[in-house]
């Protein structure tokens, strides 16, 4: 079984600055999609010897695949495209491309798992792996928290309503949650090897792929979101008095606790 | 030309969040000037004011799984080809909304809180980077997850029921899928208070169930739990609110001994009015809160019931 782990660069959702536009500001520190290390975590615990683990990105600079690599992908694989945006189905289309070429020139078993995080903590658009899925034709199970390769596929998911245990053939596509395990960290001396050695890399660019980019939907405003009214604070050391006043607020703001009683 | 709505039922009946799929589909079919469909799986009709309810009833779409349900809907959307398809968006949207998205070379917009018409485009609004920005995207037909809460629900009947065809492949019934977990069954979305216990019940985890219990009665609401309080064991799974669990909307959301982390946040933030009772006056949970009471959980429960008793 060979892995293929899908990782995407994003601008840190906690430290990001926004230009006037109201885009994020291409100097915001850049970071891995959290989610996705997960998934690497994901391929490396699976991942028995002999078995390779591979890093795929769509951007235009790699360090994200360096970071992959650090911490135990033996190979990264940088789509380039030079277009300023591009979206999602964009980016499945070209990574599809990617692993069949992958498949036809051996370098993927042909029993092999994808796996990415269950969603970017950018824009939430929790799709492209899934879309890379119908476009490999494969399966694909969504919200793993624990994987199981004994003898099939079998993964303990998020379900709406609790969990589900999901038995699916394989190559199949996994997307990971933020849960499912604690990401191992990389060892200074391979973050070195990481940045130096350049026959870790791969890139091809996304026209070469087949696959143009191609943005259908636009970007036509930005705003900042509504903020709410500070809350009203009670902080009474006694609790009697806290609660009679949080009933009187609430009564005034004309949404009595218990309704109308 | 038309707007098609996916109406989630459960036990026959329309979930909260279709309702208001019911009611957004419905403005933008009238500002489209277009009809408004809709599509049910695994039932022969559902109780929702659409034009047209096509229901897809089929012995494999009895139960969840994503592949059935892909198929489904690109079969129907394929062949009618609307503007804009609205879902639910939660977990389960998720799942197979991005590969109907896929087999149609299709727009997919997810955890979007408002749709409109604007200049004979479909316009749709989600926040972006933890909510810090709303983005505003432009298509000229997309698939909307639309985000529970922002609209008013719509009840009503189908003017009429077409049933639509099943015509699945093998390689759509390759996966099994069990719920795991046997639950409390609590369908939170439909409550229209809930009491939620966090990691702050810890000291006397029963006392606080009870409490909740009993306070989540005289309000005539559900209680409900975060991750941490499910994954300690303490409660039901089913009971989770947040991004792998339901995500509510009710009128009155009662945050007792929870910090508010992001996960939490991202399913019920959409509550009408938050009451967050904590310890600790700086949690992020005090952010999203209209009202904050600062101290014990337990007594300020006990409290609130007491004065509700009066």
């Amino acid at each position: 079984m060979d892995y293929v782990v899908l990782v995407k660069e994003i601008a840190d959702p906690e430290g990001v600055v926004f230009d006037e536009q109201g885009l994020p500001d291409p100097k915001s520190r850049l970071i891995a999609n959290p989610r996705d290390l997960n998934a690497l975590e994901a391929a490396l615990t699976l991942r028995k010897d002999g078995e390779k683990v591979l890093a795929v990105s769509v951007g235009y600079q790699r360090g994200v695949l360096e970071e992959a690599v650090a911490i135990g992908a033996d190979h990264g694989y940088l789509i380039d495209t030079d277009a300023e945006s591009w979206d999602s189905a964009t980016a499945s289309k070209g990574i599809a491309s990617l692993v069949k070429k992958l498949l036809a020139d051996g370098t993927v078993a042909s029993s092999y798992l994808v796996l990415a995080g269950s969603a970017g903590e950018d824009y939430d658009n929790s799709q492209a792996a899934i879309r890379v899925a119908e476009l490999l034709g494969i399966p694909h199970l969504a919200y793993c928290e624990t994987i199981s390769l004994d003898g099939s596929l079998t993964a303990k998911v998020n379900a709406v309503g609790g969990y589900a245990q999901v038995t699916s053939p394989t190559p199949a596509l996994l997307t990971v949650t933020e849960t499912a395990n604690q990401p191992r960290y990389a060892s200074v001396q391979r973050k070195l090897k990481a940045k130096r050695d350049q026959s870790f890399y791969t890139t091809v660019k996304l026209d070469e792929l087949g696959v143009t980019a191609s943005e259908k939907v636009e970007l036509i405003a930005t705003a900042l979101p509504k903020e709410k009214p500070a809350a009203k604070v009670f902080s009474d050391a006694d609790a009697g008095k806290n609660v009679a006043a949080l009933l009187k607020a609430m009564q005034d703001d004309g949404r009595p606790l218990g309704g109308s009683r | 030309m038309s707007v098609l709505i996916v109406a989630e039922q459960k036990n026959g009946n329309p979930s909260t969040a279709s309702l208001q799929l019911a009611a957004a589909g419905r403005q933008l079919a009238d500002a489209l000037g277009t009809g408004l469909d809709g599509i049910v799986l695994g039932a022969d009709t559902l109780d929702i004011a659409v034009d047209t309810l096509y229901a897809a009833k089929h012995a494999e779409l009895a139960s969840y799984r994503p592949l059935p349900y892909a198929r489904v809907l690109a079969d129907l959307i394929g062949q009618k080809r609307p503007e804009a398809v609205l879902f639910p968006d939660n977990l389960r949207s998720r799942d197979y909304a991005p590969r109907v998205a896929a087999r149609l070379d299709a727009e997919l917009l997810s955890g979007v809180t408002s749709v409109e018409l604007k200049d004979g485009k479909l316009c749709a609004t989600k926040p972006v980077f933890k909510e810090k920005r709303l983005y505003t995207y432009a298509a000229a037909s997309a698939l909307v997850l639309l985000k529970e809460g922002a609209y008013v629900p719509l009840a009503g009947t189908p003017a009429k029921v077409e049933p639509f065809p099943v015509a699945l492949e093998p390689a759509d019934l390759v996966q099994t899928v069990e719920a795991a977990v046997a639950g409390s069954g609590v369908d939170l979305s439909s409550a229209k208070v809930i009491v939620a216990l966090g990691g702050g019940i810890r000291k006397d985890v029963e006392r606080g169930k009870q409490l909740a219990e009993e306070l989540a009665g005289l309000l005539g609401g559900a209680v409900g739990a975060s991750r941490v309080a499910t994954d300690a064991g303490w409660l039901d799974h089913t009971r989770q609110v947040g991004q792998t669990g339901q995500t509510v909307a009710p009128e009155l959301y009662l945050a007792c001994g929870i910090s508010g982390q992001m996960q939490h946040v991202a399913g019920m933030r959409n509550s009408k009015v938050i009451i967050a009772i904590n310890t600790d006056a700086e949690s992020p949970i005090t952010k999203l809160a209209d009202y904050v009471v600062v101290g014990d959980l337990f007594s300020t429960l006990e409290e609130l019931i007491a004065s509700l008793k009066r």
